[in-house]
Order: structure tokens, then C-alpha cells, then sequence
């Protein structure tokens, strides 16, 4: 009996075996009932195959999703973070340190240039020679010294602007906000505004800064353009 | 090792790199029918593993056409079997290539399911020859040069023996 079966599965019954095998079917109920077992047999085996083999499938299925969420993710991110700076950019308004250094530039010597070859080495052109080789340390203290010789407004105001130089905005502040240059070069009281609103910003006291840039951006003076300028970004 | 042995021995690698390359051309190829979305990745999935089936049961072996045109064939022929099912109208019958097989199970068969339920539980040996003789559909002597087997006759007993104790895991249910 069981010989039949195994030839039917094999595709081997031979002519003869397979009216047998077919007669068998019909009158012999235990030979019947070991066919259709088997058959069954074999499709719950193709069934658990093929299950198996889908899983894997789904499985790439699922591992494409999570691909695809992380790109999606880390794209969102670079999104939000690119978004954000340009945000920032937009909205927020440098610090007034980072205002400082894009508009402070060291004030020019107009008063004594250095000739070279120039002997003459009193107190007023060493001072503008410190000046000028960015010396600015031995600067504050020669143009300190030179200030309590001389009546004329530049010794000052040169001192305040070598104290900006070597970072003592305070000093600045000091030197600048007690004095005004109005017997003088009008350029001196205009430039000494100017540079005291930047000595405030670097000390982070920007009302201060805001009110004397304001008076600059009001005014004819050489500043007026850069006050203007500066006045929108603070 | 070629293509196919890959596939026959199921290496997930060679299985996800075939799935992934044809996918999408599969899916626009599939959507000039009038199958639902979700209809159609089923779809690729079943002519997927009926391409692994068919490959396993040695069906693809020295055949030459690429396997994205027996993959193509094979979902071809299983939309029109699924729409011959939905629709009333007249569809044509598309036929598997040369040499394929895709037989249907009967999935409200209970006895299946309950059978697929003990063939988990049964031994390795047992599995794999009732595996290599129902679903691979190798003759026994085939089989014998497969296992370690000294005869035919005791490759053949315990084969019965394999199908006995399935018989008793089912009569326990």
C-alpha cells in the first residue's frame, strides 16, 4: 500500500499502477484516508515554508521602513537645526562684544607721523611712535605722561583709544566720559563719542552705547553713517 | 556558489538584495492593473517565495532566463488568478513559465494548520525527510544520497515512522 503512495508522490506510477492506485482510492477507505493524510501532510509543510520564507521577507520589508524612518528622522533634524541658526540669524542681534570688534578700528595717528630717520625723540613722538608700532601698552603710559604736559586734547584722547586697544575699556570710559574735545579739532569730540559708545559696548553697557550712537546718528559727523548702521543692528 | 544555490539555501543576503532590486520595478509593473495598493506588495511577496519554492524544489536548475523574468512571470500569473477571483468579468488565464509549479493550499483546512502546528514539534531528522519528500519532492533515492542513510528500506521506515508520530501529535489535539 504504502509503495503506491511513495510512486504517486515520486511521479512514478507506471500506467497500470496508477489505475490501481486509482481503484484503491475509491474501495479501500484505510488506503483513501493515508492518501489524503499525506497530502496534507505535504501542504502544511509547503504552508509552514512558505510562511517561513514570507517572514523574511517582511522582515526586509521592516527593515526598509526603519531605513527609511531614520533617514527621515535625520533628515527632519538637519531641517530643524538649519532652520534654528537661520532663525537665530535672523532674530537675535550679535552681542554688543561681537558688535565691538566688527566696528571698532584703531583710530589713526594724524598728529605726529614718524619720519624715519627723525632724531628728535621727545615724549610726543615716542608716544606716537608706540602708537604706531601697535605697541599700545607703553602707549597709554607715555601719552599719560605726555597729557600732563600739554594742554592739547590728542594726548587724551589717544590715551583712551590705546586703553581700548589693550582691552581696559573702563579706562576709556573714564578718560573719555570727563572730558570733551571742544577747543579743539571738532573731529576729536566727534571720534571721542564714538569710540567711548564703543568702550560701553565692550563692557556689555549697551543703554549707555545706544544713547551716545543715537546723538552721533543725529548729527553731521564723520561717524554718522557707521552710527546709523550700527544703531540698526545693536 | 551561483545565484540560485544562494537562493535555495536561503543566504539572506542574496535574498534581500533580489527582493530589494526588483521590488519597485515589480510594483509599477503590477499597478496597470486594477489591484488594490496593499494587494500588489502581497503580490511581489507571494511570487517571491514561489520563486524560492520552485527554485528549492530544483525547478530553476539549467534554466537561463533571469530570474527577474520567472519573477515577473510568476506575479504576473498570480495577479490574474487574484483578479479572476474579485472580478465577474472576464479575465484571461495567464499561465506560470515552463516547468513552474505554485500549488494552492487550502488555507480553511484545519487539519493543515493543525498538521503545520505538529511539524514544529517534530524531531530534526524527521523534519528534513519529510521535508525533502513532500515539499522539495525528491524521491527517496535522492534523499538517500542526502542523509546518512545505509538502505532504502530503513530510509523508507522511518519516513513511515516520522508520518506515525505525526499522526498521534494530531489525534492528541
Amino acid at each position: 500500500m504504502e509503495e503506491l503512495i511513495i510512486k504517486y508522490f515520486e511521479k512514478k506510477l507506471t500506467d497500470t499502477e496508477l489505475e490501481d492506485f486509482e481503484k484503491k482510492l475509491k474501495t479501500d477507505s484505510h488506503f483513501h484516508a493515508e492518501f489524503e493524510f499525506q497530502k496534507s501532510v505535504q501542504s502544511a509543510l509547503r504552508s509552514k515554508e512558505r510562511s517561513e520564507i514570507k517572514n523574511l521577507l517582511v522582515g526586509f520589508e521592516k527593515q526598509k521602513k526603519q531605513n527609511n524612518w531614520w533617514m527621515f528622522a535625520a533628515a527632519a533634524v538637519v531641517v530643524i537645526l538649519g532652520g534654528w541658526v537661520v532663525f537665530l540669524q535672523f532674530l537675535s542681534k550679535p552681542n554688543p562684544s561681537e558688535l565691538y570688534l566688527s566696528y571698532y578700528q584703531t583710530y589713526p595717528n594724524v598728529i605726529a607721523p614718524n619720519v624715519r630717520g627723525e632724531s628728535q625723540e621727545n615724549l610726543k613722538t615716542k608716544a606716537f611712535m608706540a602708537y604706531d608700532s601697535g605697541d599700545y601698552e607703553m602707549a597709554t603710559q607715555l601719552f599719560g605722561e605726555l597729557k600732563t604736559q600739554i594742554s592739547e586734547d590728542y594726548a587724551v584722547f589717544y590715551e583712551g583709544v590705546s586703553y581700548l586697544e589693550v582691552n581696559r575699556p573702563k579706562k576709556t570710559i573714564a578718560l573719555f566720559e570727563n572730558k570733551k574735545f571742544t577747543n579743539s579739532n571738532a573731529q576729536f569730540e566727534d571720534y571721542r563719542k564714538w569710540y567711548l559708545a564703543l568702550a560701553y559696548l565692550k563692557t556689555d553697557k549697551k543703554e549707555q552705547a545706544v544713547e551716545i550712537i543715537k546723538g552721533l546718528s543725529i548729527t553731521e559727523n564723520p561717524q554718522k553713517e557707521q552710527a546709523l548702521k550700527l544703531l540698526d543692528e545693536i | 556558489m551561483t545565484e540560485i544555490e544562494n537562493l535555495k539555501r536561503r543566504d539572506g543576503k542574496t535574498l534581500e538584495r533580489i527582493y530589494t532590486s526588483y521590488r519597485s520595478g515589480f510594483l509599477l509593473f503590477a499597478s496597470k492593473y486594477n489591484l488594490a495598493q496593499e494587494d500588489i506588495l502581497d503580490v511581489y511577496q507571494d511570487a517571491f517565495v514561489a520563486l524560492i519554492e520552485n527554485a528549492e524544489k530544483g525547478k530553476l536548475d539549467g534554466l537561463n532566463a533571469e530570474l527577474k523574468t520567472y519573477l515577473f512571470s510568476i506575479g504576473k500569473y498570480m495577479i490574474f488568478a487574484k483578479l479572476r477571483k474579485s472580478k465577474t468579468d472576464f479575465v484571461e488565464i495567464e499561465t506560470l513559465p515552463d516547468g513552474l509549479e505554485w500549488p494552492e493550499i487550502d488555507e480553511n483546512d484545519h487539519q493543515i494548520s493543525l498538521l503545520e502546528n505538529s511539524l514544529k514539534k517534530l524531531g530534526d531528522q524527521c523534519y528534513k525527510i519529510l521535508r525533502l519528500f513532500y515539499y522539495e519532492e525528491k524521491k527517496l533515492d535522492e534523499i538517500m544520497e542526502l542523509l546518512p542513510y545505509q538502505s532504502k528500506d530503513v530510509l523508507k521506515s522511518q519516513k513511515a515512522r516520522c508520518l506515525k508520530h505525526l499522526k498521534e501529535m494530531l489525534s492528541k489535539n
